[in-house]
């Protein structure tokens, strides 16, 4: 008795076979148990699982997600972006260096603290001074651009989303570098956005686009816990990463690649379409 | 065109936070990211093609940021703990298809799935989304969509029936 697959079954479960399909996939269900065993699977787990959530969609819309509708700018943005951060109490802008602010939008440059200095921007601090990352293990300045270099520029270049690097210091220390995801900005340059995790847990995140062969720093920011050991306050779940996606959001141009995608262009060392790298 | 805009992601809020809460696992993480994803819409509304599904475009926006928040949360060592969250509304504290699957077996079944399966199951058997359309929201093939939704929904059953450790190597290695 011939078999069928069980993506014949799938369909036939979820009502997608034209009727003579489904009258010959009936005919055999009839006469072999284990097919109808495999069958069973797909019923469990079709569209009849809209009713477990039924009750989620029969309750009243929180206020909170149409209020987020309601607001005239959501994002980063006077009154509206401080509604977000009120759901963070101990939610703090984090300071952030920014390279190439004119990419940004003007409300969202307005609503960030500058550092002025890129250098200092990339002291990693708020620890003891001794506990310094030096500036030139990461970037280095190219004109007036900063560009990742070393376990940096290693990390921007090979590491999947997802996945972190370490650099070890002297003294064992050990700094995590990971990379959160990967877009393409408006003119279509590849950009990563990383974050760099000290042993005190102090992080850094900041999004690198890619310049011909390297790695250009476009921002760079610190997040809680903050600078000061009084203020080691961690905030809410995703309170630190509501101000970095309104500075990717000003950069990113359609949607972050896939897993696929990435796995692709970071096979393809990041040649463009185009040709270009 | 914003207000027809804003008011048709009002409408529908109601499934855009299941689709969520299938994705996550839970109510409030659920309603964390339709929020994120709405202010997202809102501020990319140039993005929006008028006369194309906007529910669609919302499915496509919630899962790029949760897809985001997941690679993240690797770096970040996040761990949802299901056991940890309240246990799902109904009767009894249980939500029990004619088939005898609960909610919870169900979401701790998701969580073990690789993610673009996880996706499917959440746009097709809990939205509703045609086939089709599914692959038109992923950018993939109608055969693709097939082919890991058929593993996906094995993975599940099984998990859910059968406990989740069986088939976790297994399923991943026949999504690779």
């Amino acid at each position: 008795m011939p078999k069928l697959t069980d993506e014949t079954l799938m369909l036939y479960a979820d009502g997608l076979l034209d009727p003579p399909d489904r009258d010959h996939v009936e005919e055999l269900l009839a006469d072999d148990e284990e097919m109808r065993a495999r069958l069973n699977v797909f019923h469990l787990t079709g569209r009849q699982l809209a009713a477990l959530l039924q009750h989620h969609v029969d309750a009243p819309v929180p206020k909170r997600l149409r209020d987020a509708l309601m607001e005239e700018k959501p994002e980063w943005s006077g009154a509206g972006g401080a509604r977000r951060l009120s759901r963070f109490p101990n939610f703090r802008l984090p300071k952030l260096c920014v390279t190439g602010i004119q990419a940004l939008q003007p409300a969202l440059a307005a609503g960030l603290a500058m550092i002025a200095g890129i250098g200092l921007g990339w002291l990693l601090r708020g620890e003891a001074a001794n506990n310094a990352v030096p500036l030139g293990d990461l970037v280095q300045m190219e004109g007036n651009r900063l560009f990742a270099v070393g376990a940096l520029q290693r990390t921007l270049e090979t590491v999947p989303s997802g996945r972190k690097s370490t650099l070890t210091l002297s003294g064992n220390r050990e700094i995590d570098l990971g990379v959160k995801m990967t877009f393409r900005n408006e003119t279509r340059d590849y950009c990563r956005e990383y974050q760099i995790t000290m042993p005190s847990t102090e992080r850094y995140v900041g999004v690198a686009c890619r310049v011909g062969r390297q790695w250009a720093v476009e921002i760079h920011a610190i997040t809680a816990p903050s600078f000061s050991a009084s203020d080691r306050t961690v905030p809410a779940s995703g309170g630190d990463s509501l101000a970095m996606d309104a500075a990717v959001g000003a950069l990113v141009f359609g949607d972050p690649l896939t897993g696929e995608e990435e796995r692709t262009v970071i096979r393809d060392r990041w040649k463009t379409t185009n040709g270009d790298s | 065109m914003t207000e027809e805009v804003r008011r048709g992601i009002i409408e529908l809020l109601p499934r855009l936070r299941r689709f969520a809460y299938a994705l996550t696992g839970g109510p409030d993480q659920g309603d964390d990211l339709v929020q994120e994803a709405c202010a997202r819409a809102l501020a990319r509304l140039e993005q929006y093609q008028p006369g194309t599904r906007l529910d669609s475009w919302m499915y496509k926006i919630i899962r790029n940021i949760w897809l985001d928040q997941r690679r993240a949360a690797t770096v970040r060592g996040i761990v949802t703990d299901l056991d940890a969250g309240p246990e799902p509304a109904g009767e009894d504290g249980r939500n029990v298809t004619d088939s005898r699957l609960t909610l919870k077996q169900v979401l701790r079944a998701m969580e073990k799935l690789p993610d673009e399966q996880r996706i499917l199951i959440a746009l097709i058997c809990f939205e509703g989304v045609s086939y089709q359309e599914a692959a038109t929201i992923l950018n993939i093939p109608i055969g693709t969509v097939t082919s890991r939704l058929v593993r996906g929904r094995r993975a599940l059953s099984a998990m859910a029936v059968e406990g989740p450790t069986m088939l976790e190597s297994k399923n991943a290695k026949a999504d690779r």
